[in-house]
């Protein structure tokens, strides 16, 4: 992962820089030390040149004084230590000029001194041999001459000039080896001290990719065990496959569904798990081919007797896994148990068909029915019209030769036949409702209610009723209905109040809306209705009914009346109730007997018709 | 079948009794004298366009008025009034449907088609004269000069 390498990126960087931190402390180190001796070696020196530079002034000092005592008293004796200084001071000097000879003006002095030493030197010798030819007394003039004290004097003088030159030397060596070695104690300290910065630096960097190291495997062994708590909790069975698509892994579901273990599943090729049901050619094609083109398998099914659990459906799904960790390949192959589903699919399309036969069944038992009323229509009325027409004929034309009771009877046949014409109508007028379409458009209520109520009146006035009916039309809303539907409702409900209220003197047919159900006292209230849908109603004084009856009212060919007092078929009501269901509405009546009934109905259960401000006063 | 050439009235009616009805209510009022009667569709067709038992019969000596039942043997009166009204010959022809039923879906059927009007069964005389009015015929078919 990128996040790894950048973290040992660090750390090898890290060490890198500690590592030549080292290299240089030890250089400098080295370097000083080296510094430090080559210093201390020159103060050394100086102190060597200062003490041989001491030696030559003592050869000097030997040689006069062993010379002034030969000359004072001739004895062999005093001359040895000036025989001695004799033999020395070449080798002296060489040693002086070989020590000097990094020091140029010190070099000169030291020629310059050679040549004093050998001119005080031949003078020595001379009053020695003055002393050895001449006495002690030539040789004591020669001394007085002060030409060899002059000599001595400038050899003192230079040897303390040079002995000056070293010590000014050693004081400036003494200062350069102190300086360079605090300077490489400080520079040791502050190397040192980087170098801890540094190292804590690393150790800093070190443990904190440690701890987010940590920190990861954390994440990525909680992310591991989240895998595997979903895929052994999935309950479909999962397969993890190798490249040649052997069994890595399965998952408990895998085990369970297919009554196996991991014994005997781990590590086998796919084809030859269970009793070889796997083994399907274009299904180790179809997974070979997910390797290399990444193209997913979904809903394979296979269908076969599985080892153990028997014949099964099943749906397969794979897809191709990349693993980073090692650059392998997987596949994950998904496995789903369809056969109940299978089975219930299969159920609900039997049902389905069977469903459909049905609907065929009654779609053809529609269409016999509707034959049948074409049938009831046409041919049934055939026969009443010749009973109809022939008993007017004889009545019309042949009323001189029949006496009052067969002319009676003959009325009551024609009646009849009549009535029958008119149930006959009714009928086919009820069964066609609910075959018909519906047309649904805004329709305006009050509009529809007058032209209904002057339908009504023109027919009653035509006739020449005894009886005088006042109308009175509130608030009505404007409603989603069919208009040739609705027309009928008010149409059958008016004339039911016209008729029922014939015995009034002063008939009043109330129609009007009201948009709070709680308003009605009415029992079927309770369900569904929202109190905000409007309620037409149509309100008569007439005779009224019993509630005991009510549930009577709405059904077909059910009369609440004498037909010797109140004519009608006993469909009314019922194709009024069928319209009002078929717009979504209901319909309920109350009412007492002699004191008027009250017919109440919704169009729309939803309220769909709420466009409405109507309070149902009456004008 | 005999047929004089000035039909006022072509009556189209297999049942009997309802036949027998029409002419009653009609002969009341001196109607019947110029009616033409076919039973069934073929016969009213043949007589229409002088075809079959009414060969060499002209087809523009048109009747006042067609009085139509729809349920017929043979060629129904839909059929029939598909006919009248697709031939320009036939197409100005008064065509007055005689229906069982004031609901039956035929007669909606009938109108598309161009019928003219419609009486409900038993053809009394009441609803004939309001079908005459209809179709602007009254003068020429009830008030027609007495008969010689």
């Amino acid at each position: 992962m990128f996040a790894t390498a950048a973290i040992e990126r660090r750390v090898a960087v890290g060490f890198l820089i500690v590592l030549i931190g080292v290299i240089v402390i030890g250089g400098i180190t080295l370097l000083s030390a080296h510094q430090l001796t080559t210093n201390n070696a020159l103060v050394v020196h100086t102190l060597d040149v200062l003490n041989e530079l001491e030696n030559l002034l003592i050869i000097a000092i030997d040689a006069e004084n062993g010379h002034r005592g030969y000359v004072i008293t001739g004895s062999q004796e005093f001359l040895e230590p000036y025989n001695i200084a004799v033999a020395g001071l070449e080798t002296q000097l060489d040693r002086i000029d070989a020590m000097t000879s990094d020091n140029p003006s010190q070099q000169s002095r030291a020629e310059d001194l050679r040549s004093l030493f050998v001119q005080r030197m031949d003078i020595l010798r001379q009053t020695i041999e003055l002393r050895d030819e001449q006495g002690a007394d030539a040789a004591i003039r020669r001394v007085a001459t002060g030409e060899g004290k002059a000599l001595g004097d400038q050899i003192r003088t230079l040897i303390a000039d040079m002995e000056a030159e070293e010590n000014a030397l050693l004081v400036q060596r003494s200062a350069d080896a102190e300086s360079s070695s605090r300077f490489a104690v400080v520079l040791t300290l502050f190397l040192v001290g980087g170098l801890l910065a540094l190292l804590t630096a690393v150790y800093v960097v070190i443990q904190r990719d440690s701890r987010s190291r940590r920190r990861a495997e954390i994440v990525l062994q909680d992310a591991r065990n989240y895998a595997e708590s979903i895929v052994n909790t999935v309950r479909h069975p999962l397969l993890v496959l190798s490249e040649d698509l052997r069994v890595r892994t399965a998952n408990r579901a895998f085990y369970d569904t297919f009554q196996t273990s991991a014994a005997q599943t781990e590590g086998r090729y796919l084809y030859e798990l269970g009793g070889k049901e796997w083994d399907i050619g274009p299904l180790r094609a179809l997974l070979t081919d997910i390797l290399p083109h990444n193209t997913p398998l979904e809903d394979f099914e296979v269908e076969a007797d599985f080892f153990q659990i028997g014949r099964r459906v099943m749906l397969l799904d794979a897809r191709r896994l990349y693993r980073e960790g090692n650059h392998t390949t997987q596949l994950l192959l998904a496995v789903e148990d369809v056969t109940d589903r299978k089975q219930a699919e299969a159920q609900i399309r039997q049902l389905n068909h069977d469903l459909e036969a049905r609907a065929q069944h009654l779609e053809q038992a529609n269409k016999e029915l509707e034959a049948f009323s074409y049938t009831v229509s046409h041919d049934l009325r055939a026969p009443l019209r010749a009973i109809d027409g022939f008993s007017r004929i004889l009545i019309e034309d042949f009323a001189p030769s029949l006496d009052a009771s067969a002319q009676r009877y003959l009325g009551i046949v024609q009646q009849n036949a009549l009535q029958m014409g008119a149930l006959i109508d009714d009928l086919l007028a009820f069964s066609r409702l609910n075959r018909q379409s519906m047309r649904k458009q805004p329709v305006d209520l009050a509009k529809l209610a007058h032209e209904v109520i002057d339908a009504l009146k023109s027919e009653v006035e035509g006739e020449g009723a005894d009886h005088q009916v006042e109308f009175v039309v509130g608030d009505l809303p404007v409603c989603e209905a069919d208009p040739a539907l609705l027309r009928q409702v008010f149409s059958n409900l008016f004339s039911n109040a016209v008729k029922y209220s014939r015995k009034r003197d002063h008939a009043v047919i109330t129609v009007g809306c009201v948009n709070d159900t709680n308003d009605v006292n009415d029992a079927n209230t309770a369900n569904g209705s929202n109190g905000k849908q409007p309620v037409i109603y149509v309100k008569d004084n007439g005779v009224g009914f019993d509630m005991r009856y009510a549930s009577n009212l709405f059904g077909v060919f059910q009369r609440l009346h004498r037909a010797e007092d109140y004519e009608g078929t006993g469909v009314g009501l019922a194709t009024v109730q069928r319209i009002v269901q078929r717009h979504g509405g209901r319909i309920w009546a109350e009412a007492e007997p002699d004191k008027g009934a009250t017919f109440y109905f919704t169009l729309a259960e939803n309220g769909e018709n709420a466009d409405h401000d109507g309070n149902g006063g009456t004008t | 079948m005999s047929f004089q050439g000035n039909v006022e009235i072509l009556l189209v009616e297999d049942n009997p009794n309802d036949l027998e009805l029409a002419l009653h209510a009609l002969k009341k009022h001196n109607l019947a004298n110029n009616i033409q009667i076919a039973r069934d569709g073929v016969e009213a067709l043949d007589f229409l366009f002088g075809e079959g038992s009414f060969e060499g019969r002209l087809v523009t000596d048109t009747p006042k008025v067609i009085l139509l039942d729809l349920k017929l043997p043979r060629v129904n009166g839909i059929a029939v009034l598909e006919r009248v009204k697709a031939d320009p010959r036939t197409r100005n022809i008064p065509v007055v449907v005689l229906t069982s039923s004031r609901e039956d879906p035929d007669v909606a059927t009938c109108y598309k088609l161009g019928v003219n009007s419609y009486i409900v069964k038993p053809v009394d005389f009441e609803q004939f004269v309001k079908a005459v009015q209809q179709l602007g015929l009254y003068w020429l078919l009830l008030n027609q000069p007495p008969q010689v």
